[in-house]
């Protein structure tokens, strides 16, 4: 990786993030600043997937000047746009940041610098990397389109063909606007999704609870080394971390004030989850599920909730069903279910459920201990309806290791402890929530 | 500042918490976290990495190239198919599709008559 290669990378992953500002001050009303760079991250990925995969559709190339003219359309577009007015949850009155806050959001920053340092020099290199998110990326980019053997080709099947695009078409065009396929300088852009979830959980939080409460759960996110780490650079369990970000704290506005800022925003996150992995599909389902009982009880039609989650799901769904056909699904073995196979299935479902906990719990021992604390000894906080989901989506991740087409126990060790981590930003996003505010900012409204 | 007593002990616990994440951020760790091994991947055989970037050099992108590697640990085939993107890589069970035959052996294989050597292998045009 040369000086070059990572300013080039630094102004494509800027040039993205301002593109995506281009469409996030559409329906930014309300929200701090932390979260409109958050957004921006998050809506640059979407446009430079989205580009790449029109402009190969079209049978362009993708190129960096091609990426500047489509990301300069978004900005004009924007611009002749009229921009929403404030929603009642505006940022409060702004105050200098306590001493406490300062010094959190430093070490966040250091372990975002720390890690932006380790993805740079280690590159993206992980399994998972080459076999399934960079070596389709890789194979888009070099050839220029999507090439249809990504899904039906049997000597590739190891690849989970049916997996959303967003990793693979992100990736590769940051490195068509490169012009080349530099993993060190590439990988950059994890950092990036981490330092975009670190903002939006440290600033949902600042919004809603206290500075001091933003601070610490920017900082939870940022210490996830489990989450940040190597191994999971080039992947997609860390832009899948920001997805459930993204989803969680829109869905949180929605409920709280449901306005059209608040629901494009719902639209925008789910799209990003559905698009990102299935789990975050899934996610976006249960957030749906958690959404209709109150509106049920207001006997009104859950309409709003329904544009706002299930349709960018049905139109991701049908823009995969374009792009790829069907694809048997091969990792998950239905016929447990669907076949009574009872005899087998509680025997796999005693297995599972035994090596989550003498395993997976006990290595997570004592911050689960400190979160049982955390949750006994404090208040209910306005991120609490976040545990139903965050909940039934880890008991989903133990029945997709039970209904494994291998071997359930090579699923859980090699699975569920990496995919569980990504939620960890709704943990601290919970935890954050449920702390008071320090007598300094004790003035912070909390809604 | 005086806080009351379940504020306090809110703290406490987040704070805990905080620690039991900071236990990754040790000096230690720190320092075997900027200083990676630098082997991209290949620990498992660091002698693979030639064969695979002769392979690269010696054939088009547009080439199917049939391969025949250890078939355990399967690192060996998802190194091959990433590394040779946008190539078509194929096990050599269906060599029959492929413009090339790509053999590494660590032993040492015995260069069939027409093929190529490369680093840790051969390499036959068919």
């Amino acid at each position: 990786m040369t000086g070059g290669s990572i300013f080039a990378v630094l102004a494509a992953l800027s040039g993205a993030a301002a593109g995506g500002y281009a469409v996030v001050r559409l329906f930014a009303a309300g929200l701090s600043r932390a979260e409109k760079v958050a957004w921006s991250v998050a809506c640059g990925m979407l446009l430079s997937a989205g580009l790449s995969a029109l402009l190969m559709a079209a049978g362009l190339l993708p190129g960096p000047k091609k990426f500047a003219a489509g990301l300069l359309a978004v900005g004009a577009a924007s611009a002749l746009a009229l921009r929403p007015g404030r929603s009642p949850a505006s940022v409060p009155a702004k105050k200098a940041a306590p001493v406490a806050t300062k010094i959190l959001s430093a070490v966040s920053y250091l372990a975002v610098a720390l890690f932006a340092l380790e993805a740079a020099r280690g590159g993206m290199w992980s399994t998972d990397h080459v076999a399934i998110w960079g070596f389709k990326a890789k194979t888009m980019f070099e050839t220029g389109t999507i090439p249809h053997r990504l899904f039906d080709d049997p000597a590739v099947a190891f690849s989970n063909p049916r997996y959303p695009l967003l990793v693979p078409l992100s990736l590769s065009s940051f490195a068509a606007a490169l012009r080349a396929w530099d993993e060190h300088a590439l990988a950059l852009l994890y950092p990036l999704l981490q330092l975009a979830t670190v903002l939006l959980v440290s600033g949902f939080l600042s919004r809603r609870v206290s500075a001091v409460s933003g601070a610490f759960g920017g900082l939870l996110v940022s210490l996830c080394a489990g989450l940040y780490k190597p191994a999971n650079v080039g992947t997609a369990d860390i832009p899948m971390a920001l997805g459930f970000a993204l989803a969680a704290t829109a869905w949180l506005d929605l409920r709280e004030h449901p306005d059209s800022s608040a629901t494009a925003r719902l639209f925008v996150g789910s799209l990003f989850c559905a698009a990102t992995k299935s789990e975050g599909s899934l996610f976006v389902l249960f957030l749906f599920v958690a959404s209709v009982p109150p509106v049920i009880r207001h006997r009104r039609v859950p309409l709003r909730e329904s544009v706002a989650m299930m349709l960018p799901m049905a139109l991701h769904a049908g823009a995969l069903q374009l792009i790829r056909g069907h694809v048997a699904d091969r990792a998950v073995d239905w016929s447990l279910i669907f076949s009574g196979n009872v005899v087998e299935l509680l025997p796999r479902v005693r297995e599972v459920l035994a090596r989550i906990v003498t395993v997976e719990l006990v290595a997570a021992a004592a911050p689960l201990a400190c979160l049982a604390a955390l949750w006994l000894v404090s208040a209910r906080g306005p991120a609490d309806p976040l545990s139903g989901p965050l909940v039934l989506q880890i008991l989903a991740y133990a029945a997709a290791c039970v209904l494994s087409a291998f071997d359930p126990i090579w699923q859980v060790d090699s699975a569920f402890a990496r995919i569980t981590l990504a939620l960890f930003p709704l943990v601290a996003l919970i935890a954050g929530a449920r702390l008071p505010a320090l007598r300094a900012t004790a003035s912070m409204p909390r809604s | 500042m005086k806080l009351p007593r379940r504020a306090a002990l809110s703290w406490i616990a987040a704070s805990l918490l905080a620690v039991t994440l900071l236990t990754a951020f040790s000096p230690a760790r720190i320092r075997e976290r900027l200083n990676p091994p630098g082997e991209g991947g290949f620990g498992f055989d660091p002698a693979y990495r030639s064969f695979l970037e002769a392979v690269a050099e010696a054939t088009p992108p547009t080439a199917t190239v049939a391969l025949s590697v250890p078939a355990v640990p399967d690192f060996y085939l998802h190194r091959a198919v990433y590394r040779l993107a946008p190539r078509r890589v194929v096990g050599k069970d269906r060599v029959r599709e492929a413009g090339f035959l790509a053999v590494y052996s660590r032993q040492g294989a015995s260069i069939p008559p027409g093929a190529r050597p490369i680093p840790g292998g051969f390499l036959q045009t068919r």
